[in-house]
């Protein structure tokens, strides 16, 4: 285990003891550790659970071995996965490879970057992942019978868990979570993130839109249904060309060299990335105008425009965006 | 632009060679700089370029046939090593299925790295490297199984969802487009595309994640997205309604992760659509399920339906459509039938009219099957073993599956369709679970099993491709995971997972040469000629979701070397 590894960990640890005071002795412990530049290697059994944190003392405990074993089975243990028990699936094997209760939790918390292993802090609580770790380290095969606790998901309609009490509001007010989903639907392709990044996820072609938030809700409104409001902003060259072929491109410029311009072509979505040869060009004009879709005003009922709107406000203001908000 | 690496290659030629000669080699190796441009049409007539395997399959029937004799049953124990190309990374292996146009191997390796080879010599012309975020998920594997060439251009899809093509003769981008966010839909692409008419047609994996899927067409020249048809009818088109009332539709599967066949007759495309998700667990999604577990046959100008077959009703099993559509006219008892033969997942073969739609026969082509007791003459499935949560369920074959995905071949010549098989049974658990946009969606495992009848074992095998009559079989160990390739000489190659490259008798299955390339098989051997020598190249490099799995089966797997390296023989250059 590495330094930064450690690190991280102990960062994690450290976000525990402000959530609960329980484990703070152990913590400050690992974080003096790590600040004398202990490196904290599997040098001995002892300093590894000391390591192993706030829930060394269940690591052991067949009860929460077996809720590990539960938990893992349907998440983690699946033969694309890593198989049963951790064994023989298409994933690295997990079973006798003596690894660290502090490195664990860490790679089931944050994931590894370049392979299939996601990132389960937004599935699984602490206390789950220490109990996926606790079953890890075991010896307990597998549950196979295992019927994890959200077995209601037999016949459970996925809609009732997407939708929260705030997006069955009236239409008069925005949801930002409803506004979330159109954001990001994939299944409608000018959906903004076709174009737009919302705190790093999408695809930033145009302006990041985690940045409108203290944008008036009329103002932001406008910019979606009447694309001629759109600011237009300096650092997106909107260019239209003229090719050779007959083809007209008209799209955002990222990046220019002596024998090519690379330009996003956004005539249909997904925008594509052409790296257009200089010899190629006939006429080359810049666009005054914005490249975002002209008909949102037809796309979008008055309900899902109060729910974008609601959600690029949600950076600045919790509260949700009525219908008037969007005249005044 | 004048290909950079033409001068040389000419002068090479001039000596000893008729001026005839270096015209038309002249002529071969500009093709790509628009001089005998490769285009849809010169496609549809592929058959009549035997010197060329310009497609994924080879050509648009999905046979995986050569008309190319030179080699044959009677002299193939003389063929010799002619180069090799080593791709530099083993991680992942060498899942690939090479092209050669034109003189011209292009070749891609894991993690999207992108050859151009001199077929005959194999210099390097020029590498493509794909630059990927630091932060990528790769959720299918960093492997790749092949690429489209076409119009100057050299299609792929990427480890994180992107389809790109580069200019032929430089290997230079020319365009690029992220098809869909790899970090929210848990799908990337790692099957072929392949170019019909104007357009480059692209699948994507996604079916064991919660995800939607699809078919993309795009604009060849330009990249811009032309149609895309989704596997799952959305609210309100023809086929929802055999989904729940509830969001489960956006999340069922239906993934598109090979690649499909086309019949320039009816301008139509056939493509095989993944298994329905949650994968095991089927309750949460009653109905059908469609497009989920069929093949469907698509417009090739517009993306529009014309028919589907489901040959697997709600699925519980994970048992992919999404093998190759083998497309060949059949004459029997005095009619021809415009058919097409689709292996399945399951260990069964379909066979159905691909003019209409309609079934004509199921047969399979393993010994254990016990996940239905039958097929009737309509196709329905009779007596299907379904595993349930709460209980573990034998079920033959597992989801590995009859066979894997790597393809099987035809011949024309001896009407035989070649095919392989694993005998294994697995105990399926089912783990109920909510979809999560991306998110694996699998609910189930399955542990691998001896079948009823004995050993896990596998075999090669000729079938008749209609009725299913075994003509020949050869026993073999493990799972065979490399393609087949069945030439005009009467000779089936194919590779092992430890390393040797084989090859058969097409007629009567005598194995009559191999080679340790020293490391299993996992792509897809093609053949080819250039300047009348007829090639056979196999790409060398075990690695896949499937190898990695292997060790639970057969603990010594572990041990298998991986690689990522093309073999090419010949005959000997007559003196």
């Amino acid at each position: 285990m590495s330094e930064d590894d450690a690190r991280v960990s102990n960062n994690r640890f450290g976000s525990d003891v402000r959530r609960s005071g329980t484990f703070r002795l152990c913590s400050v412990a690992v974080v003096l550790g790590a600040v004398a530049g202990i490196v904290l290697l599997p040098i001995n059994q002892s300093r590894r659970i000391a390591y192993a944190g706030p829930q060394t003392d269940k690591l052991k405990d067949p009860q929460f071995i077996a809720e590990g074993a539960k938990l893992f089975a349907p998440s983690c243990g699946n033969a694309y996965c890593h198989g049963s028990g951790g064994v023989g699936g298409g994933a690295p094997r997990l079973r006798g490879k003596s690894l660290e209760a502090a490195y664990l939790f860490k790679t089931i918390s944050n994931g590894i970057s370049g392979t299939a292993m996601v990132s389960f802090k937004g599935e699984f609580s602490q206390e789950q992942i220490w109990k996926l770790v606790a079953f890890v380290m075991s010896d307990v095969k597998s549950a196979p019978d295992a019927r994890p606790e959200a077995s209601a998901a037999d016949k459970q309609s996925p809609r009732a868990t997407l939708e929260s009490a705030e997006s069955t509001a009236t239409g008069s007010i925005g949801s930002a979570q409803a506004g979330r989903a159109l954001f990001f639907d994939s299944n409608q392709s000018k959906s903004c993130h076709q174009c737009h990044s919302f705190q790093g996820e999408g695809t930033p072609i145009g302006p990041d839109l985690s940045k409108v938030g203290s944008r008036s809700p009329r103002e932001l409104f406008a910019g979606i249904a009447l694309p001629r409001e759109v600011r237009k902003d300096t650092r997106y060259s909107t260019l239209k060309l003229t090719l050779r072929s007959g083809d007209k491109v008209v799209g955002i410029k990222t990046e220019e060299d002596a024998e090519s311009i690379r330009v996003y072509d956004t005539t249909e979505l997904p925008a594509v990335l052409r790296t257009i040869q200089k010899t190629d060009i006939v006429k080359l004009e810049s666009a005054n105008e914005s490249v975002m879709p002209k008909d949102y005003a037809s796309l979008y009922t008055m309900k899902q425009f109060l729910d974008l709107v609601t959600f690029l406000k949600s950076t600045d203001s919790k509260s949700p965006v009525a219908l008037k908000d969007l005249l005044e | 632009m004048v290909h950079s690496n033409m001068p040389r290659l000419t002068r090479a030629r001039l000596l000893g060679l008729s001026f005839i000669v270096v015209l038309t080699a002249f002529g071969q190796a500009r093709a790509q700089d628009g001089g005998v441009e490769l285009t849809g049409d010169r496609l549809v007539n592929s058959r009549k370029e035997p010197q060329n395997w310009a497609t994924y399959f080879g050509a648009y029937d999905a046979w995986r046939y050569s008309s190319l004799d030179q080699i044959r049953a009677d002299n193939v124990k003389n063929l010799v090593s002619v180069w090799a190309f080593q791709t530099g990374k083993v991680e992942g292996g060498l899942n690939a299925t090479p092209l050669v146009v034109d003189g011209i191997m292009y070749l891609i390796a894991s993690e999207n790295r992108v050859f151009a080879l001199n077929a005959e010599t194999g210099e390097r012309l020029w590498t493509y490297n794909y630059k990927f975020p630091r932060d990528l998920v790769t959720p299918y594997g960093k492997f790749n199984r092949g690429l489209a060439v076409g119009y100057g251009l050299v299609f792929f899809g990427t480890m994180d969802n992107h389809v790109i093509a580069l200019n032929a003769s430089t290997g230079k981008e020319v365009w690029n487009v992220e098809v869909e966010d790899v970090k929210k839909c848990g799908c990337n692409i790692n099957g072929a595309p392949f170019i019909v008419k104007d357009k480059v047609i692209v699948g994507g994996t996604g079916g064991d994640s919660a995800h939607r899927g699809y078919i993309s067409a795009f604009n060849a020249k330009t990249g811009r997205l032309a149609w895309r048809f989704y596997t799952i009818p959305g609210p309100g088109e023809p086929g929802h309604e055999t989904w729940p009332e509830t969001d489960i539709w956006k999340y069922g599967g239906g993934s598109t992760w090979l690649t499909g066949s086309y019949d320039p007759a009816q301008n139509l495309i056939f493509w095989g659509i993944g298994n329905p998700s949650s994968d095991f667990n089927n309750k949460i999604r009653e109905g059908e399920n469609l497009y989920t577990n069929c093949i469907v046959a698509i417009d090739a100008d517009t993306g529009k339906l014309k028919w589907y077959y489901q040959e697997i009703p709600h699925d519980a099993w994970d048992f992919d459509s999404a093998y190759e559509s083998v497309l060949m006219d059949v004459t029997r008892n005095g009619k021809t039938e415009k058919l097409l033969v689709h292996p399945n997942k399951s260990g069964y073969v379909w066979v159905i009219n691909r003019v209409t739609g309609k079934f004509v026969n199921a047969w399979p082509y393993i010994d254990n099957v016990t996940w239905v007791k039958s097929i009737d003459k309509d196709g329905k499935l009779i007596g299907r073993n379904e595993p349930e949560a709460g209980k573990q369920t034998l079920v033959c074959p597992p989801w590995g599956g009859g066979r894997s995905w790597n393809h099987s071949a035809y011949s024309p010549r001896t009407g035989l369709w070649y095919n392989d098989g694993i005998e294994w049974c697995g105990n399926v658990s089912v783990f109920p679970q909510e979809a999560r946009e991306g998110r694996s969606f699998v609910a189930g495992n399955v542990d691998v099993k001896p079948p009823p009848d004995g050993k896990i074992r596998a075999h090669l095998d000729a079938f008749d491709p209609v009725t299913g009559q075994k003509k020949w079989t050869v026993p073999f160990k493990y799972p065979i995971l490399s393609s087949l390739l069945v030439t005009g000489g009467d000779v089936v190659f194919t590779g092992d997972v430890e390393g040797r490259f084989l090859a058969f008798d097409a007629k009567t299955g005598k194995q009559l040469w191999s080679f340790n390339t020293g490391s299993g098989h996992r792509g897809g051997p093609i053949t080819y000629s250039v300047r009348g020598r007829q090639y056979i190249a196999v790409p060398s490099g075990l690695g896949s979701i499937f190898v990695s799995g292997m060790p639970a089966t057969w603990p010594e797997a572990a041990n298998f070397q991986t690689g990522s390296a093309v073999f090419v023989f010949a005959l000997p250059e007559r003196k």
